[in-house]
C-alpha cells in the first residue's frame, strides 16, 4: 500500500487501480481529482472514479479488496438513485476511494474518451473533460456547475461542445437546460 | 441530482474528516493539495500539449 498517512486518498486510489487493471475492469476518474486535471482545483478529500460493472462483479471487486488488506463496502443505490451502487474503500488513516458502478444517463463510451494521464510514475485514466462538463451540469449542485464553469473556461477552444450537448442530453432535460445556462453566461 | 449513495458518501466523508485532530486535519489537507496541485499541473501541461495522453 502506498498510504503511510491522512491525506492520501489520490495514492489510494493508485493501489485501487491496481487491482482494477489486474481483474481488466475499465474505470474512469471523476470527481475532485478529474476536476483539477480539467482546471478546477477544489478541496474535496476523498477520490471517486467510475467503474465499468455491475452489481456482481461489484461483489467480486469487493472480496479482492478486502483480500488485499483494504477496507471495502459495497452499497446497492436504491431504484430511483441515479447511482445503482457504490464501492466504498478506505484505509486506516481515513483516506477514501468511492467507486461508482456507473450513473444514470451516462454515455458509455466515456470509457473509451478517457484522458491518460501521469501521477506519481504511473498513469491514471480520468474522464474526458466533455463527459466531465456533462456529468457535472447533470449533477447540478453550485459547486458542481462551478466546476463545469472552470474546466469549460480552462480551454474552450478545444471543446467539442457537440458533444457536450449530446452527452448533457443523455441525463435529461434539466442537465440540458442547465448546460445551456452555462454557455449563456 | 439526487441521490442518497452520494449524500451518504459526502457525509462519511465529512465524518471521517472530523476524527482526525485539528493539526492532523491541517496536514492531510496541505498533502491532498500538494497531490491534487500535481494534477492541476499535468492537466495544464496536457490541455497547452493539445493531447489527452502523457507519460510518466
Amino acid at each position: 500500500m502506498r498510504t503511510t498517512k491522512a491525506g492520501e486518498s489520490a495514492l489510494l486510489l493508485l493501489d485501487v487501480v491496481d487491482i482494477l487493471v489486474t481483474d481488466n475492469i475499465e474505470y474512469a476518474v471523476v470527481g475532485a481529482l478529474a476536476a483539477a486535471v480539467h482546471g478546477a482545483v477544489r478541496a474535496s478529500m476523498d477520490a471517486d472514479a467510475l467503474l465499468s460493472i455491475g452489481v456482481q462483479e461489484a461483489k467480486n471487486l469487493e472480496v479482492g479488496l478486502r483480500d488485499a488488506g483494504f477496507l471495502a463496502e459495497l452499497t446497492r443505490g436504491d431504484f430511483d438513485d441515479p447511482i445503482p451502487g457504490l464501492l466504498e474503500v478506505s484505509d486506516s488513516f481515513g483516506n477514501r476511494v468511492d467507486l461508482l458502478l456507473g450513473l444514470k444517463g451516462m454515455d458509455l463510451q466515456a470509457f473509451s474518451r478517457t484522458i491518460e494521464v501521469p501521477f506519481q510514475g504511473n498513469t491514471l485514466k480520468f474522464i474526458g473533460r466533455e463527459d466531465f462538463i456533462a456529468m457535472k451540469v447533470f449533477a447540478g449542485g453550485p459547486m458542481d456547475l462551478l466546476d463545469a464553469t472552470r474546466a469549460m473556461s480552462a480551454g474552450r477552444d478545444s471543446l467539442d461542445m457537440e458533444l457536450i450537448r449530446r452527452l448533457a442530453k443523455g441525463y435529461g432535460r434539466d442537465a440540458l437546460n442547465s448546460l445551456d445556462q452555462l454557455l449563456r453566461q | 441530482m439526487d441521490s442518497k449513495l452520494a449524500e451518504a458518501a459526502e457525509r462519511a466523508l465529512v465524518e471521517a474528516t472530523q476524527k482526525l485532530r485539528p493539526e492532523e486535519r491541517l496536514n492531510a489537507f496541505l498533502e491532498h493539495c500538494r497531490l491534487v496541485t500535481q494534477l492541476f499541473e499535468t492537466g495544464q501541461k496536457m490541455r497547452d500539449a493539445g493531447t489527452s495522453q502523457l507519460k510518466p
